[in-house]
């Protein structure tokens, strides 16, 4: 341990002040062109685009390469028509996992 | 009188049951990630408190992970402060949506704020989508039972984390990048199929990360994506228009 944990609290303190204001900043305070109806439709595209940078890249990236060859990567391609066939959501960590498992039992 | 109680009770009722029912397949994630946080987090040798405090002060995983690396890293305080507070700039984003779909008195703003995370953004965004066909869904009801119920979990299962690693050691091996995929999967293969009109975005955007992924790392990729994905909305309305 590099630091006290007196030093440690308090920079966990100041990025967790910086992270509510970054959280606060727009709910209280509305620049005029947010108002555009141009940009309102920018901001409905944001939720979509927010889900596939969770996704995408942490599946097919491995140490900043494009690792296809893993069994990480099968385990999500395979969910994805498990997914899309019984339309529950909660069904892609699920089926994620157990093909995980099962994949690195099988082969290793 | 007696109706409008009725009323109000009914609205509760309905954006609770839409929370839970949304927010559901998310918690196994939320626990597990939770987990992974507070064993990594006893991994750097600080104490329970301290790591623990990680969760209810920033309340923002991705964050946390990186603290925690940098941490076991050894680098300097200025710079864990200074990356912590770049990755939750996207949070930024987020006020801008919830502003632009919710009407709140200012004392509401100072509380959502506090649990406007990803996955309550998340679902408050669904909430909003469904508010169509469900006029009684109350979005700041909604945004606020999802943080408090992500709160808890995410608190309890980093001390959960913590106690497991002092008790059992190295015990985990699936890695915590799969956890979060695998996690937000389903809700973007459930928003490819019920939004056709954003199928084209999905794609663009999806392929834009594939060729960023190779220069940027994952957070400045989340917060560029996010922007991308917002210029293209924009640019497909003015096409419709």
């Amino acid at each position: 341990m590099t630091y006290t944990e007196i030093e440690v609290f308090l920079s966990i303190v100041t990025i967790g002040l910086f992270t509510y204001l970054a959280r606060l900043l727009f709910l209280l305070y509305s620049p005029k062109f947010l108002s555009n109806q141009r940009i309102k439709s920018a901001l409905d595209g944001i939720p979509a685009a927010m889900l596939v940078a969770l996704v995408i890249p942490t599946t097919l990236f491995n140490n900043g390469k494009v690792d296809l060859l893993r069994s990480e990567v099968f385990a999500i391609i395979f969910s994805v028509p498990i997914v899309y066939r019984f339309r529950y959501s909660g069904l892609g960590l699920i089926s994620a996992v157990t093909l995980l498992i099962l994949l690195t039992t099988v082969f290793g | 009188m007696v109706q409008y109680i009725h009323e109000q009770y009914y609205i509760i009722l309905e954006s609770v049951r839409f929370t839970l029912n949304k927010l559901l397949p998310l918690l196994p994630s939320i626990l597990i990630f939770g987990v992974i946080f507070g064993f990594a987090g006893a991994t750097t040798g600080y104490s329970l408190p301290l790591i623990s405090s990680m969760s209810f002060v920033i309340f923002a995983g991705s964050a946390q992970f990186v603290t925690v690396l940098l941490l076991l890293e050894n680098e300097p305080l200025v710079s864990i402060i200074v990356t912590g507070i770049i990755i939750n700039l996207r949070h930024l984003i987020y006020g801008i949506v919830i502003r632009d779909r919710l009407e709140m008195t200012t004392l509401k703003k100072f509380i959502v704020a506090y649990f406007l995370i990803d996955e309550s953004f998340l679902v408050t965004d669904m909430a909003y989508r469904e508010r169509k066909q469900n006029p009684s869904l109350d979005l700041f009801r909604v945004l606020l039972t999802s943080g408090i119920i992500l709160w808890v979990c995410w608190n309890l299962s980093t001390i959960v984390g913590y106690i497991l690693f002092l008790t059992y050691g190295d015990i985990f091996d699936i890695p915590g990048n799969f956890i979060v995929a695998a996690s937000f999967l389903g809700f973007l293969v459930d928003h490819f199929r019920k939004y056709p009109e954003e199928r084209l975005l999905i794609t663009v955007t999806s392929a834009i990360s594939v060729i960023l992924g190779y220069i940027l790392s994952s957070s400045a990729l989340l917060i560029t994506i996010m922007v991308a994905g917002s210029l293209m909305a924009g640019f497909m309305s003015r096409r419709d228009e």
